[in-house]
């Protein structure tokens, strides 16, 4: 993603930093409704069909969702290979070259921010996706997909300020692809985490 | 010193697969004892979603 947005918000060509504040902005704006979008889509879809009226959410069926987790845990650090729904497309670097680059940059945040209509590289947004539906609230859906838009958008942001031209931009792909493993091992920690939480709730009735 | 050279100077090897099982099966059994302890409630698990969106958020750096 690094290798799409920073040019956006950067400017392959030489843009003034006037523009490239505003780029920034516009990102982190469609980011935030993006996610803010799917939150509340997810909610209505989880409400229609009454995943909470199985008894207040997920927490509810624990012993599912334990294995859920355990599952998604062990995917992260390549322990077992589930295939998981999602899409391959990925949003178009043309658009910055043909669009404002103010609109562009609001346009890639929307999509990306939105979430399902790119790749989903961690397991642990499947989790959200459920956790969301389950719980029946709208308003707490947009608020946690929200959370994921600025998430998103906040290292965005810090890459922006540290990346003066295209060959940084590289060595910051470079650092990223290095850490990704970290990244998984982490979301599997979280995963594991929240899959004793599921046994404790489950032990605890 | 400037933040992306700090980063690429930092060397790291990620741990063998069998020590992130191990990881694992630790914060299970932590994380178990510590809600059956503690009791699960709604308040945690909402809080802990919200913290959890904003790492999921940020994970999303790494899409291709």
């Amino acid at each position: 993603m690094v290798g799409t947005i920073l040019p956006i918000v950067y400017g392959e060509r030489k843009q003034l930093p006037k523009i490239r504040r505003g780029s920034l902005i516009a990102y982190v704006i469609g980011s935030l409704v993006g996610g803010a979008v799917l939150g509340i889509v997810v909610s209505l879809i989880g409400l229609m069909l009454r995943l909470p009226e199985i008894g207040g959410g997920i927490a509810a069926i624990p012993l599912a969702a334990l294995v859920f987790h355990a599952v998604l845990a062990l995917r992260e650090v390549g322990v077992v290979n589930v295939p998981l729904p999602q899409s391959r497309w990925q949003v178009k670097r043309a658009w910055a070259r043909d669009l404002h680059p103010k609109g562009a940059a609001f346009i890639y945040g929307l999509i990306l921010g939105f979430g399902v209509l790119t790749r989903i590289p961690t397991g642990l947004f499947y989790a959200l996706l459920i956790w969301v539906a389950s719980s029946g609230n709208v308003q707490f859906g947009a608020l946690a997909f929200l959370l994921v838009g600025l998430g998103r958008a906040l290292p965005v942001t810090m890459l922006a300020r540290e990346t003066t031209d295209g060959g940084q931009m590289f060595r910051w792909s470079n650092v990223l692809h290095r850490w990704f493993p970290i990244m998984r091992l982490v979301n599997a920690l979280v995963l594991s985490g929240a899959a004793g939480w599921f046994l404790a709730a489950e032990l605890g009735k | 010193m400037p933040i992306l050279e700090q980063c690429e100077q930092v060397n790291f090897s990620v741990a063998s697969r069998t020590r992130q099982i191990l990881f694992l099966t630790f914060t299970f059994i932590f994380s178990f004892i510590v809600f059956f302890k503690m009791g699960t409630s709604h308040e945690v698990w909402t809080i802990a979603v919200l913290l959890i969106a904003i790492d999921v958020g940020v994970s999303t750096l790494w899409s291709p």
